[in-house]
């Protein structure tokens, strides 16, 4: 059942103008990166602002909306005789399985193009679009789980965006504020450890950890390639991410199984 | 743009001419009519090193193809040796091959040196000349050695067209391929250096003439140069090394039309200026270095005409360099233009072009009409607080920027250029082709 | 025949069923009461979306609660009618049999409606009226022995509300359970055979309309329920 609600909700999904703009404008972009920049490490850093903001906020919005818009069939959907469970999933994989496809489209493609003729950076350019594809599916979490905490859309998108705005900006602004009080003491393990906490700063450091920026980064580079060169770093920031997806999910969820619509 | 153009082919110069005069070999010594003797593995004398001994001071020693290993040689009268068919002297990892010793007037040329012995206690090379004077060091390959041309209280020499290539292993295990301590009047020129410790290293060198190499892929420097005076280097090529080019407490240095470029690394200079007096350092390119120039302590340095390309800093100039004159240059694509760690800055910049100003030329004079501050406030954050680097590239740097293009105001004023160029200076003469050397 | 015994629902400290008994026989039933009466979560507690905290629901003899497929008696159709905006007609009515796994002829359905030149257009085109009507097909179409209604006619134009009742009557007739809401009392003159009052949670009246007439000596529905409204201190809506 889970399989063909999720279809359903697909099949909608995919044919939102929404979607079909956002893909539009990430093929655009990234095709004209690739089309003005001659050094593929410039395209990807240029790429790399706009998947840590306007990935997460498209998600995040994009979700919260769909799942207001859609609120008095969701509920009609409760009342068929299936599970509150499948509904879920259904409405999880629905909404996510689109919103991959239109980065694998819109970005994805453009790069795997780019990879089949220049070979260089292909592990950053990898990271780039399976990075994007993470943070989608965190905010993706995220959404679902604001959507169904609120019952008014306006307070669900307001808190939606303050979370978008905490994770993008105000995290790193006051990790710089740790970073600038505590300048006596040699914070860079901290700090990298802060990093892991947001998946926005996880998934950029992982980019640009494979890009020869990294060398401007010196010993904050070395700590966190240290850390991620054993065994114990990469399953933390595996695992980190995976959080991020799995934690919001599992909220949402938990709400969702007992809430009273 | 054109007088512009016309002003800087002056400015930067023309490639510097040979300055033949500076240096006087006086190889007279070696009298036309020299006595000759061969060497070779069929020959009737099969031994170089009994040759050298036999052989009377002048004499011309011509050594034909084949491979010899007789342990280290030691040469004291002034000689030729001249290698035909390529003849290898092999160290065996164990020796100094050649050692030149109290000689006025030696020549060797059509050689191969290969495998001198790794020493932790001393410095031992391919070949070693000491207290010499008026030598030739021409059309040799030097092959993994532990140091391969080395010189040490030796003036007068001419070090040209060797191909040096070393083991490139780590620093500890390896040597310089052109190493002088204490000399002068040396000209090195058109050799390739690659896979030693430093490529040219120089320590108490004076008006020595460094032109037309390639020096690359070196554990560490490319170029090493300290206590040296008087020094001119043009057309060199500092590629790929480990640290770049460092020249330290050294004054009235010319560094002309050489290229820095692609030393990317955690500590990678393109070129490190640490206590550098009365110094030009015009036409170069910096090109792709983690720190295209970095400037110590230095006074009266005179940077024109460069380019600084997709470096990670174009420039870090720290406060306690004075008199600095930084004009016409470009600073083209780079992640950070510049950074100091100054409060007020003692030094000049001027007429530079930033391709991050984002002013205006209201009246068509081709000079922004407000000032360009190459120091970003995220610059400058990263140069007090180096840990907040690990913001490189987020969100919250590019709002800062952002916030910055929007009010200029916020950009650190460290660093100014007031009447900075609306366009990328392009030279009459174009020695600039960095666009075509992207790897 | 859907039976209520003992249900209470507390919303945090507001409670708004406070112990309800009450038993929907075949026939229709209409479900009164005020605003915040307890209307709404009654309904939704037997459709499973209200997760009450005691008491027990049986439809056709079977537990709700948890148990899902259950509702595969019941045909629903809310007061606001809403599917996917990008979906054609024939989809969203494919998806609902999707998710009942039941295949019906829906030709008959939409010639009933007589929405067959929309039958290709996303529902987002369809005006109120028309969405009405979808929702309508969507709740009877599956021939469910229980039917919930909430306010059905609302935004149904006058042909179509007069042919709605037909079908309702016909339902009826066939003995189903229907349970009906609406905020327009006339509309139950005819239709409603039965009247559950619902008063701050708790059933005030419940019985047959000539009961009902008798018990507040009234001529009409209408008139008798806007009597218990103001017996019980309540605005006649």
């Amino acid at each position: 059942m889970t399989g063909k609600i999720a279809r359903w909700v697909a099949r909608d999904v995919l044919r939102s103008i929404w979607l079909g703009l956002y893909t539009f404008f990430f093929l655009i972009i990234t095709l004209s990166f690739f089309t003005f920049f001659d050094d593929p490490s410039r395209v990807l850093l240029s790429l790399l602002n706009l998947v840590l903001m306007v990935v997460p906020l498209v998600s995040m919005i994009f979700v919260l909306t769909y799942l207001h818009n859609n609120r008095n069939f969701i509920v009609l959907t409760l009342t068929q005789p299936v599970s509150r469970r499948s509904v879920f999933w259904g409405y999880w994989w629905g909404l996510a399985i689109p919103l991959q496809l239109a980065l694998l489209v819109g970005m994805g493609l453009p790069v795997a193009f780019h990879l089949l003729a220049h070979r260089a950076l292909w592990l950053a350019s990898v990271l780039q679009v399976v990075g994007a594809m993470l943070l989608t599916q965190i905010f993706l979490g995220l959404a679902i789980w604001l959507s169904f905490a609120h019952e008014d859309r306006l307070k669900a998108l307001a808190s939606g965006l303050l979370v978008w705005l905490s994770l993008t900006f105000l995290y790193d602004g006051l990790l710089l504020v740790v970073i600038l009080l505590a300048s006596a003491y040699p914070i860079e393990k901290f700090a990298v450890g802060l990093s892991f906490l947001n998946p926005l700063d996880l998934v950029r450091l992982l980019l640009l950890m494979q890009m020869d920026v990294a060398a401007l980064m010196g010993f904050t580079a070395e700590v966190f390639k240290k850390f991620l060169g054993n065994a114990v770093g990469t399953l933390a920031a595996v695992t980190a991410l995976l959080i991020w997806i799995a934690f919001p999910t599992w909220m949402a969820f938990r709400n969702f199984m007992k809430k009273d619509f | 743009m054109i007088n512009l153009a016309l002003f800087l082919t002056v400015l930067v110069g023309q490639t510097p001419a040979p300055e033949k005069g500076v240096i006087e070999i006086d190889l007279q010594k070696t009298p036309s009519a020299s006595p000759t003797l061969t060497v070779c593995g069929t020959c009737p004398r099969r031994s170089l090193r009994e040759a050298i001994e036999e052989a009377p001071p002048g004499a011309v020693i011509y050594v034909l193809g084949g491979v010899y290993r007789e342990s280290t040689l030691v040469i004291r009268k002034p000689l030729t040796l001249i290698g035909e068919d390529g003849p290898v002297l092999d160290g065996e990892g164990k020796f100094e091959i050649l050692v030149v010793d109290s000689v006025d007037g030696f020549q060797i040329r059509g050689f191969t040196l290969k495998n001198a012995g790794i020493s932790f206690t001393e410095d031992q090379a391919a070949l070693k000349l000491k207290n010499s004077q008026n030598c030739f060091v021409e059309d040799n390959t030097f092959l993994d050695n532990f140091f391969a041309i080395y010189l040490e209280n030796t003036h007068s020499c001419v070090i040209r067209n060797n191909r040096v290539r070393g083991p490139g292993r780590t620093e500890s295990f390896s040597g310089n391929a052109i190493h002088v301590w204490n000399g002068y009047n040396i000209w090195i020129e058109g050799n390739h250096l690659s896979y030693h410790r430093d490529g040219i290293y120089f320590e108490f060198v004076r008006d020595s003439k460094i032109y037309n190499n390639v020096s690359e892929n070196h554990v560490r420097y490319g170029m090493h140069f300290m206590f040296s005076e008087g020094n001119d280097f043009a057309r060199n090529v500092f590629r790929d090394c480990g640290a770049g080019v460092a020249v330290m407490y050294s004054k009235h240095t010319k560094l002309r039309q050489n290229r820095f470029e692609f030393n990317w690394g955690g500590a990678s200079y393109g070129l490190l200026l640490k206590e550098i007096d009365d110094t030009d350092i015009e036409g170069n390119v910096f090109y792709k270095n983690t720190v295209g120039l970095y400037v110590e302590g230095s006074n009266r340095v005179f940077v024109r005409g460069n380019t600084l390309e997709k470096n990670g800093w174009a420039i870090r100039v720290l406060g306690n360099s004075m008199a600095l004159s930084f004009m016409y240059n470009n600073i083209v694509g780079n992640t950070f233009e510049a950074s100091s760690n100054a409060g007020r800055s003692f030094n000049t910049y001027l007429h530079n072009y930033w391709d991050g100003y984002v002013g205006y030329d209201l009246n068509r004079d081709g000079y922004g009409d407000v000032p360009h501050r190459p120091v970003r406030l995220f610059t400058q954050l990263v140069e007090q607080y180096p840990p907040a680097v690990i913001l490189l590239h987020s969100p919250l740097e590019f709002l800062i920027t952002y916030a910055e293009r929007l009010l200029p105001v916020l950009s650190p004023s460290v660093i100014e250029d007031d009447r900075p160029l609306m366009g990328r200076i392009v030279w009459s003469k174009s020695k600039d082709s960095s666009n075509d050397t992207d790897r | 025949m859907v039976e209520v015994k003992g249900l209470v629902k507390r919303y945090g400290s507001l409670t708004v069923l406070r112990g309800v008994d009450v038993t929907f026989p075949p026939g229709v039933t209409a479900l009164v009461g005020p605003n915040a009466s307890g209307k709404t979560t009654l309904l939704k507690s037997i459709l499973g979306l209200v997760i009450p905290q005691e008491g027990s629901i049986h439809v056709m003899g079977e537990p709700v609660t948890g148990h899902p497929e259950i509702r595969r008696h019941v045909g629903y159709m809310p007061q606001m009618v809403q599917f996917p905006e990008n979906l054609t007609l024939k989809e969203i009515l494919e998806w609902v049999q999707d998710l009942r796994n039941v295949r019906v002829d829906l030709e008959p359905w939409v010639s009933w409606v007589g929405l067959e030149e929309f039958v290709d257009k996303p529902f987002g085109y369809l005006s109120g009226g028309t969405r009405q009507k979808v929702g309508m097909v969507a709740a009877l179409m599956f021939d469910t022995p229980v039917l919930i209604l909430d306010e059905p006619t609302a935004g149904l134009d006058p042909l179509s509300n007069t042919r709605f009742k037909e079908k309702i009557r016909e339902e009826r007739d066939r003995g189903k359970t229907i349970i009906l809401t609406s905020h327009i009392l006339s509309e139950l003159e005819g239709l409603a055979d039965r009247v559950v009052f619902l008063l701050e949670g708790k059933i005030i009246f419940e019985g047959s309309r000539e009961a009902l007439l008798d018990h507040t000596g009234k001529p009409d529905m209408e008139q008798a329920i806007a009597y218990l409204m103001q017996e019980n201190g309540s605005e006649v809506r």
